[in-house]
């Protein structure tokens, strides 16, 4: 396979979010101010030594911020710019074109994000720093990457079921709703609001693969995973992987049937 | 090289659409309805050869493009392209043409912001070019094209010429073997379009390739294409050249007159179809079998400074068909 016009789309993706970098930087509030808002609500619950589902004041925050980071960081809803290709009749303009489409906006959306990407860290550093006496960074250094590469597959997940959901524009046309509310139960899911394991019915979401998205990455970081479950999950994380990303091809090959390419 | 470029037969297309009443009942009463836009056409293009493509709004000119291109699959006809199936996408298939789509380039979708020498630079990966490709072909098509003071410009901020022009340069980077152009020059001046005309032929000279070429103004017809198939409501009525076509449908003659002094217009309207008038000069559309007729009255009654008979260009003639055929 070719790697260069996706590595490329990624660039001129990369170049185009930084031109407004004002917008990248307002990026910023919305890292800032969450974690600190959610801290004093946790403060309330487990101040004064308490603990809830074997997490106290500390492994909360630390849970938050981290699971906070790679949950808004990844395209769970994909590009809406998908859809509205579809919808328009834009698609047109990448079907006659040798490169595959779900890769090349793959590549297009994390060129997209990367700077983001970036913004987010510094921004989780600076809530890490201000909550310094709650935060704690994990006891073995490897832990931090091997965090950082489960959540990267995660994200190559998200985006193939952020895709899918948009590929429905070839029937319904309308996909906006459908994808937010999807979106919207993928951030739970992954363990954006609260951390899974403190859940009734933990069974059920600790299954699905959203948890790879934010719960499980954090997990890892807090050192509440143990090495030898690495491969094992890791296994079970391609697993997934593959099954998103064959639904997608598939939902793409049907929906091209269904295609009219009306607008253009 | 293969030498049929296109060969298309019995080609149906049939598309599906929502018709429902106006206001909030509309929503509940809709019905599903199946618009035939191609009814079983038949053509061939030539490697080498510029076709015309032409007919008026929904005659379903777009429709063939797409599937030509690979964009769209045909309910039914046997389509080969370069050799290829379209609608299989095979990656020798879309390497070998290119589809320049009405009023959207690919550089506007994805280097919008960037600089154009951005946008090329993705073009050359995207099919593949070494660099020694890139710099060359691209540097012939600078040349072509104007293109040299504006590569560090962002897209956004060229005019709408320019953009047209780096839209064409982006489209012939890798040299395809089938150019397949959707009315290139809409919204474009007569200055612009005039050189773009220019560019296409050229590429085409140049080259060897085949071009499809669709568009409203018949003067691109008339300057580009060798042959053009006229299309109305997805039925080919028509094929020859451009003049043999505005002859075939046009049974007119044009009768241009400057007079030496002025003249009323109610005593040359009863002469024909009074198309052009300022007093002084008159552009009178006259039936062919009552051109002697006419001139001769011109002659005796009018004070005629010049008289020129002119058989009409092909977009009068189109313009006559279609008034006739409702």
């Amino acid at each position: 396979m070719r790697l260069r016009p996706y590595l490329r789309a990624l660039q001129v993706q990369t170049q185009s979010t930084l031109r407004y970098r004002g917008n990248v930087l307002a990026f910023l509030s919305y890292v800032l101010i969450p974690p600190l808002a959610v801290f004093f609500l946790w403060r309330a619950v487990l101040g004064g030594g308490r603990t809830l589902g074997g997490y106290d004041l500390s492994a909360m925050v630390t849970y938050y911020i981290v699971a906070q980071f790679f949950v808004a960081n990844a395209p769970l809803s994909a590009w809406s710019e998908i859809s509205e290709e579809i919808r328009d009749g834009r698609l047109s303009l990448w079907l006659v074109r040798p490169v595959d489409h779900f890769l090349l906006y793959l590549s297009r959306n994390l060129g997209a994000w990367i700077p983001y990407w970036i913004m987010g860290l510094l921004g989780a550093a600076a809530v890490a720093g201000i909550l310094h006496s709650h935060f704690r960074l994990p006891a073995e250094a490897w832990r931090g990457p091997v965090a950082l590469g489960f959540w990267l597959v995660g994200v190559v997940l998200a985006f193939a079921w952020g895709y899918t959901l948009n590929l429905l524009a070839f029937w319904t046309e309308r996909t906006a709703g459908i994808v937010g509310a999807a979106d919207a139960a993928a951030v739970f899911l992954a363990g954006g609001f609260v951390p899974l394991d403190i859940l009734p019915l933990r069974e059920v979401w600790l299954f699905l693969p959203f948890r790879f998205v934010g719960w499980f990455p954090a997990q890892v970081f807090l050192g509440r995973v143990s090495p030898e479950r690495l491969p094992g999950e890791l296994g079970l994380l391609l697993g997934w992987l593959f099954l998103f990303v064959a639904g997608a091809k598939l939902i793409w090959r049907l929906g091209l049937r269904n295609y009219q390419g009306a607008g253009l | 090289m293969e030498q049929v470029a296109v060969c298309v037969e019995d080609l149906g297309v049939t598309y599906r659409r929502t018709v429902s009443g106006a206001g909030l009942g509309g929503l509940l009463r809709r019905r599903r309805q199946l618009v035939p836009a191609l009814k079983g056409i038949s053509f061939r293009v030539e490697q080498g050869e510029i076709l015309g493509y032409i007919g008026p709004n929904g005659a379903g000119k777009t429709t063939t493009l797409k599937v030509l291109a690979g964009a769209l699959r045909p309910q039914r006809g046997k389509v080969r392209v370069l050799g290829y199936v379209p609608w299989r996408r095979e990656r020798g298939f879309l390497r070998g043409i290119s589809f320049v789509m009405s009023g959207r380039g690919l550089l506007e979708e994805i280097t919008w912001d960037l600089p154009v020498l951005d946008g090329f630079a993705l073009v050359k990966d995207l099919y593949g070019l070494s660099g020694r490709e890139f710099r060359r072909n691209l540097d012939e098509l600078i040349d072509l094209f104007g293109l040299r003071d504006i590569l560090g410009v962002p897209l956004r901020q060229l005019s709408h010429g320019q953009r047209a022009r780096v839209e064409l340069a982006a489209a012939l980077l890798w040299r395809p073997r089938l150019l397949l152009l959707d009315e290139p020059t809409l919204g474009l001046d007569i200055l612009s379009q005039a050189a773009l005309r220019e560019y296409v032929r050229e590429y085409v000279r140049r080259t060897g390739a085949a071009c499809i070429v669709t568009s409203h103004y018949m003067r691109d017809i008339e300057d580009l294409a060798q042959r053009a198939l006229l299309l109305d409501r997805g039925e080919i009525v028509a094929e020859g050249s451009p003049g043999e076509l505005a002859r075939r449908f046009s049974g007119a003659r044009v009768l241009r007159v400057v007079f030496e002094r002025e003249v009323p217009g109610d005593e040359l309207r009863r002469l024909g179809e009074l198309e052009e008038f300022n007093g002084n000069e008159a552009v009178i559309l006259v039936p062919a079998a009552k051109t002697k007729e006419a001139a001769q009255t011109l002659l005796e009654c009018f004070p005629v400074h010049d008289l020129t008979i002119e058989e009409p260009d092909l977009e009068e003639a189109l313009r006559s068909y279609f008034r006739e055929a409702g």
